[in-house]
């Protein structure tokens, strides 16, 4: 009986115990963690937490809903990779249209914010032009003397939105309605002067950007630099109906034999075995048809066009674990000197094989290398030894764009007693 | 008791787990590669398995060929017709034996028909906006109706047994058409790469099921090129920049993926083409590894 008593109060501390240790009751308010203290040390922080615009969750000291202040797995000390800790609270709509700015895209929010504080509206690092042109280089905005108004101020807002856009460029409106919020001057649209520029075309509503660059240009007017030759020759119904007709803008033609009909080297590469033929006038898809600023008339840079199709080439090319890229690929964006964008009868839309598309620039690797082509057999595949069976240009994690590590795995992929 | 009880507790975890926990897999049974027969296979294109005759043909685009195997997968020959063919990629051959072959540098469909020694164009005069009509892949259903794919004009052009023009099935003015075939019951399910969606229409062409996006989760398309539609119902996509083929049931619910990168059998590399015959023999084209990689 006592012994029986004596385990019913072990029973009843046990309890209480753990229902204390439970609701921390028997915790001292002192053992709470007070982040507090973590100015003694972070004393930078101290002039930025009296600043107006500090991030709440600073100002409250509640660091540590951002930070671990032990440990992580991540750069200074937060919780999770800033992406996915910025997008737990701000879960902007912005986030979710059809094109994302690629900052937001790669979680890189600090990039342009400030996580603690700025003196800069909404966190923002800087103002204006001088937070836009850290990557957007100036050089590769204003491409002449004479820049548009808003461009020219740094007010890169007035158009763009900073985060996401259902819009290409991630404007903020349909790129036909976009210049008219500023330029709604009706009767200056519908002067003679304005008529005859365009060659008595009823243009209001159409996309102005077609010929004029809304960042600057050389020319008067903001015209882009190369002008296909029918604008300059007046040769507009060459293409589209004439100006009086019931559709003046209508073409002329169906689909892409409106250009093939004039580029018949270009219609050519359509009928080869991989080709980039598309529907309607597939031609505009990589290319303006009135003016650009590119050369080849593209209607933008390569790595624009290209990813707007190719968005999951984008996504190897930028993950973390890519390490070693064909140079020139990410800066310049130069596709096209290996690929044949409009058609090709080899692999992976290459010019010509593997070989010889290589060995255009690597000459040295032309008279020397390890074998290659019919005499040289893959054992894995039995397909014959290329350069792109040891390397992969658009991504690798090794060195030299290798497929394998070179000191562990590349060479016993095939050499296999060794 | 104890000893019956642990046995119970045993067979209460283990039997789910067996039950339930089972993936679905495909295996890898052959591959067809470059061999000193046939030479060094070039870039293949289409693959065509003829559930008549027990044979599968592969164009062999850039060696101008179609390359036939037996139902044992044994090579048997190489069909270059008076030298005519040109570039081959889709291809169907209609139960008395017709091939018909697309050319796309000719902007036409090649019929050839090996019994009457006789090679001709298909006529399109009588199609609809023909002048900018440009051939992707072809589909053939149970009664030899032929299904063309015209990408310039992102739609589905049929033709009857006699290869006569019957009528546009469908167009799409949203997504372009990659890849088309026919199911046993006459449906039709169309791939759309750019936009990384699968559609399935009934023969009228009214569409009863779409599906996909692109992305980076495993449910999700990097590059979808191609589909096929097994005996079950299964839709197999064939993502040429995961180097996978993703299968989903019916209704669009993702199942499972099946390979990846690399270049020994059973891994692809760049896959481009898929085709599943009627007993469920799935046939890839494994493009970068110039060679057709068979599962079942």
């Amino acid at each position: 009986m006592r012994r029986q008593k004596k385990l019913f109060y072990v029973c009843i501390f046990s309890l209480l115990t753990a229902v204390l240790i439970g609701t921390g009751g028997i915790c001292s308010a002192a053992a709470k963690p007070t982040y507090q203290n973590c100015l003694e040390c972070h004393a930078d922080l101290k002039d930025k937490m009296m600043l107006k615009g500090a991030h709440a969750p600073f100002k409250k000291f509640q660091c540590g809903s951002c930070h671990d202040p032990h440990t992580s797995n991540y750069k200074f000390l937060v919780k999770k990779d800033v992406g996915t800790l910025c997008k737990g609270c701000h879960d902007n709509k912005a986030f979710k249209r059809k094109i994302t700015h690629a900052p937001v895209a790669e979680g890189d929010c600090i990039k342009c914010h400030d996580p603690h504080a700025s003196k800069n509206h909404n966190l923002l690092v800087a103002k204006g032009k001088d937070l836009c042109f850290v990557c957007h280089k100036s050089e590769s905005v204003f491409v002449g003397s004479k820049p548009h108004a808003p461009a020219g101020k740094g007010q890169c807002l007035k158009c763009h939105e900073p985060h996401g856009s259902d819009n290409a460029s991630l404007v903020r409106t349909d790129k036909k309605k976009l210049c008219i919020d500023c330029h709604h001057d009706v009767k200056a649209m519908k002067s003679d002067k304005t008529k005859k520029a365009h060659r008595y075309y009823p243009v209001l509503g159409t996309a102005c950007v077609s010929c004029h660059n809304p960042h600057g240009s050389r020319h008067d007017n903001l015209i882009r630099k190369n002008q296909h030759i029918l604008l300059k020759k007046d040769g507009c119904t060459t293409c589209h109906n004439a100006p009086g007709s019931k559709d003046p803008l209508g073409m002329n033609k169906k689909g892409a034999i409106v250009c093939l009909q004039c580029h018949k080297n270009v219609a050519e590469d359509f009928n080869k075995i991989n080709n980039h033929v598309q529907d309607g006038i597939f031609c505009t898809n990589c290319h303006n048809p009135h003016a650009s600023d590119q050369s080849g008339m593209k209607n933008g840079p390569l790595t624009k066009i290209c990813y707007t199709c190719h968005q999951d080439t984008q996504w190897r090319m930028y993950d973390k674990k890519t390490k070693y890229l064909h140079p020139g690929l990410k800066t310049k964006g130069n596709c096209n000197d290996c690929h044949d964008p409009h058609g090709s009868n080899f692999r992976l839309l290459f010019p010509s094989d593997e070989f010889a598309v290589c060995t255009e620039c690597h000459k040295r690797h032309g008279t020397f290398t390890h074998p290659v082509g019919v005499d040289a057999v893959d054992p894995r595949s039995k397909r014959d030894v290329t350069c792109i069976t040891c390397h992969n240009l658009m991504g690798s994690q090794h060195e030299f764009a290798l497929r394998f590590d070179r000191k562990k795995q590349l060479c016993i992929q095939c050499h296999t007693s060794y | 008791m104890l000893k019956k009880s642990l046995f119970v507790v045993l067979i209460i975890l283990i039997v789910p787990f067996n039950a339930f926990g089972k993936k679905d897999t495909v295996d890898i049974i052959t591959t067809l590669t470059s061999n000193e027969e046939i030479g060094f296979l070039g870039l293949i294109d289409g693959v065509f398995f003829d559930e008549n005759k027990q044979r599968l043909y592969v164009s062999d685009s850039s060696n101008n060929r179609i390359l036939s195997y037996d139902s044992e997968l044994k090579y048997l020959s190489a069909l270059q017709p008076g030298g005519d063919l040109k570039h081959p990629t889709s291809l169907v051959r209609t139960s008395d034996g017709r091939f018909l072959v697309v050319e796309p540098s000719r902007k036409g469909i090649l019929t050839i028909n090996i019994s009457q020694k006789s090679v001709k164009q298909v006529d399109f005069s009588k199609v609809p906006e023909a002048e900018t009509f440009y051939p992707g892949n072809i589909a053939i259903d149970s009664a030899d109706n032929v299904y063309i794919i015209d990408r310039a004009n992102s739609r589905v052009l049929l033709f009857n047994p006699n290869l006569q023009f019957e009528r546009e099935v469908l167009r799409d003015t949203k997504t372009r058409i990659s890849d088309i075939k026919v199911d046993n019951q006459g449906n039709i399910y169309t791939l759309s790469t750019i936009e990384g969606v699968v559609k399935k229409y009934d023969g009228s062409g009214r569409k009863i099921l779409e599906f996909g996006r692109r992305g980076q989760d495993k449910n999700e398309f990097n590059f979808p090129v191609s589909l096929a539609v097994d005996e079950k119902g299964l839709i197999y996509v064939v993502d040429q920049h995961k180097n996978k083929v993703l299968v989903f049931d019916k209704s669009g619910g993702f199942l499972f993926d099946f390979s990846g990168l690399g270049w020994r059998e059973g891994r692809l590399a760049y896959p481009s083409f898929i085709f599943i015959n009627n007993s469920g023999t799935i046939f890839i084209v494994d493009r970068d590894n110039s060679r057709i990689s068979v599962f079942r």
